[in-house]
């Protein structure tokens, strides 16, 4: 008779008369499936058995630290050396140069460098709050790794986030003046000022 | 509970709560590495900051999530022998022999085993848990009678809600087999 998880617990921890304990082997030994449940009962008991070392709390939160304020991304938007784009004159584009102001229609923006090609509309209202939708295109391979919005007046990093493998990204904001930066590789691409609101 | 994608896509924008809930993950299994290894207290300690630091400058590199453990225990295991050769000692000073014949692969598998598992124990949470430890986790197990006391269980019945628990948790380990 097969053994039941009940019987293969109480194998492996002992508990057995030895002629059922033998039965239990014999029955491994017959049956690959029962041996691998005996294993897998054997090696998780084992496991649980090992209570490994913690790090003291002190460690574990200089290891939260690690991420900072908005996040390595953030130090990293701050710091990098910027190639800045140029603005792309569209046909739908109703306002130019800096950016989207005013209004309550969604406004369209595109921005090209050497690396990549940006794309921007920008949608919403002072009550709402406004959203960037977009994709950046790469010109080469570059992986899109991170968009951030940079806001003009502290230079704070106020939103980042990751686009998805498209390079298509949402970001949300409220009003006020922003550069939009995007990290392609070890590159970052800055686009003409946006005024939002 | 988040998956290790959530947590790293979250982590990426800069989710401090998300980044938490990943040192937290996986701190056992980071500090784990280093102390197989027999580094010294302050070793494990510098070789766990280091982890969660190359964490950091890698989250979006790291494209598939199922192989963060791998990716924690590979840079745990090269910072331990940084921190080895950086500090004049150049081998481990353990003395279980068992462990240090033991190869990068099969430490690596022990020690992602012990995590699942431990993790599956947390996950379980409640008087599962509790007796869990009890049993198996506390030297020395505390006698039935503790038991019984402390989880308000009868005698009798912690064996059959043991292998309840028991069951709960090996489905909990196979459901986070990769």
């Amino acid at each position: 008779m097969n053994p039941t998880i009940d019987e293969i617990i109480a194998f492996e921890l002992g508990e057995l008369g030895p002629e059922r304990a033998l039965e239990i082997r014999n029955a491994a030994a017959a049956s690959a499936s029962q041996q691998t449940m005996l294993d897998r009962v054997s090696r998780c008991l084992g496991a649980l058995r090992v209570e490994a070392r913690k790090p003291s709390e002190v460690v574990i939160k200089a290891a939260y630290a690690a991420l900072g304020p908005l996040g390595w991304w953030g130090k990293w938007f701050a710091n990098a050396k910027r190639t800045v784009a140029t603005l792309i004159p569209l046909a739908d584009m109703v306002r130019p140069a800096l950016g989207l102001r005013g209004g309550s229609e969604p406004c369209h923006l595109a921005f090209t460098s050497s690396i990549a090609e940006v794309d921007i509309r920008v949608e919403g209202s002072d009550r709402d709050g406004w959203t960037l939708r977009g994709q950046v295109d790469p010109a080469s391979e570059g992986q899109v790794a991170a968009i951030g919005l940079v806001r003009h007046d502290d230079g704070e990093v106020v939103a980042l986030m990751t686009p998805d493998a498209r390079g298509r990204f949402t970001v949300e904001c409220n009003r006020g003046s922003f550069d939009l930066l995007a990290r392609v590789g070890d590159d970052c691409i800055v686009g003409p000022g946006i005024v939002v609101g | 509970m988040e998956t290790d994608d959530t947590l790293i896509r979250q982590a990426m924008n800069g989710d401090q709560a998300a980044w938490n809930g990943l040192v937290h993950r996986y701190r056992r299994l980071v500090y784990s590495v280093p102390c197989s290894i027999g580094l010294p207290p302050e070793g494990c300690d510098d070789v766990f900051q280091a982890v969660y630091l190359a964490l950091v400058r890698n989250l979006t590199t790291i494209r598939e999530c199922k192989s963060l453990p791998k990716w924690l225990i590979t840079t745990a295991n090269r910072e331990s022998w940084r921190w080895l050769r950086r500090n004049g000692t150049p081998t481990p000073v353990h003395t279980d022999s068992q462990r240090q014949s033991e190869s990068p692969a099969d430490m690596a598998e022990r020690l992602e085993l012990q995590h699942r598992v431990h993790q599956a124990l947390e996950e379980l949470g409640g008087r599962c848990e509790k007796l869990l430890r009890m049993l198996f986790v506390d030297h020395p197990s505390p006698p039935y009678a503790a038991i019984s006391q402390v989880l308000g269980i009868p005698i009798g019945s912690i064996g059959p809600t043991r292998n309840r628990c028991l069951e709960k948790l090996l489905h909990l380990v196979d459901k986070d087999d990769p």
